[in-house]
């Protein structure tokens, strides 16, 4: 594993989180499971959303994510992307 | 159109049946690089797909078109020169520009840019030379061997870097076509060599799809 996260790897991770709460997470929990700075927390949440991997849900208590079918593909699949990234050096 | 392949005449069928078999793992090695970038979003994997599915119809046109000109030679023995020198013609330059064009697409995403200038200049910089070639079979066999060069030394690399046994295979593979670009380069003049590099490329080809084999039933 490189020092620095790959892509994938961080939204693995992400995805991971959510899917921990059974699929509905605050942003500070996903803050704390995954690792990252805020600003690059938020720029993942929105890359994710605008993909179609989760969707955000507002209430009074705030913001909570949960994951969509695409999202729990890419768990399941997480493995085959990445080997299938790696072995033809797409990364 | 300058020199031509010299193909042994026992080869032609083979050579078909080989066309259609690197059409099929190209393709289906395409098919995946889509699914994963459907799955992931990741960009690398679309150019990637894209290359493959551009140079699997160039084997299945080169597969096809030789079929067609075997069919007709065999139904009427006197096939006129005007319709050999279309179907031959047609077949080739079309087989070239989807080859080279998979080639360039593949060069591109080993580049790593986004930008679509970059592509459009290796398309140039590649296509336009053939406005000029006296001898386009040459050309197209010494062009794909600099693109494939590049592209084998970029596999090498990225196996330096990592050195694990999937890279190494795939390293190897790349290494291979480009072997077999020599040999299909030197075939104007030795008949052989026309089939081995057919051969390097089965076995090249037979490589890539036991990886993508092992990669599925993990």
């Amino acid at each position: 594993m490189n020092k620095k996260r790959e892509r994938l790897q961080v939204i693995y991770d992400i995805l991971e989180a959510i899917k921990e709460k059974n699929g509905r997470i605050k942003p500070t929990h996903i803050l704390y499971k995954s690792n990252l700075s805020h600003q690059m927390m938020d720029e993942y949440l929105k890359e994710l959303i605008a993909s179609d991997f989760v969707i955000e849900s507002k209430s009074k208590d705030g913001k909570t994510y949960s994951l969509t079918q695409k999202g729990f593909d890419y768990i399941n699949k997480y493995k085959l992307i990445t080997d299938f990234i790696e072995s033809f050096g797409l990364k | 159109m300058g020199s031509v392949y010299i193909i042994p005449q026992w080869f032609f069928s083979y050579d078909i049946i080989l066309n259609l078999i690197f059409g099929v793992i190209t393709l289906l090695v395409s098919l995946y690089a889509f699914k994963v970038y459907k799955l992931s979003y990741q960009i690398k994997s679309k150019i990637f797909g894209f290359s493959f599915f551009l140079i699997s119809i160039a084997y299945f046109i080169r597969a096809i078109f030789i079929f067609i000109l075997l069919s007709k030679l065999s139904a009427s023995k006197a096939l006129s020169l005007t319709s050999f020198t279309f179907w031959f013609e047609s077949s080739l330059y079309l087989h070239i520009f989807f080859f080279l064009l998979g080639l360039i697409t593949l060069v591109y995403m080993t580049i790593g840019s986004k930008g679509f200038k970059l592509y459009s200049l290796l398309s140039l910089l590649t296509f336009s030379p053939f406005i000029f070639a006296q001898d386009t079979l040459h050309l197209f066999n010494l062009l794909s061997a600099l693109l494939l060069v590049y592209i084998f030394y970029y596999y090498l690399t990225t196996y330096l870097n990592v050195r694990n046994l999937r890279q190494f295979f795939i390293m190897l593979a790349f290494g291979l076509i480009f072997l077999s670009s020599i040999g299909f380069m030197l075939s104007v003049r030795y008949s052989l060599s026309f089939v081995v590099g057919d051969l390097l490329n089965l076995i090249a080809y037979v490589i890539i799809m036991i990886n993508l084999i092992v990669i599925r039933k993990k």
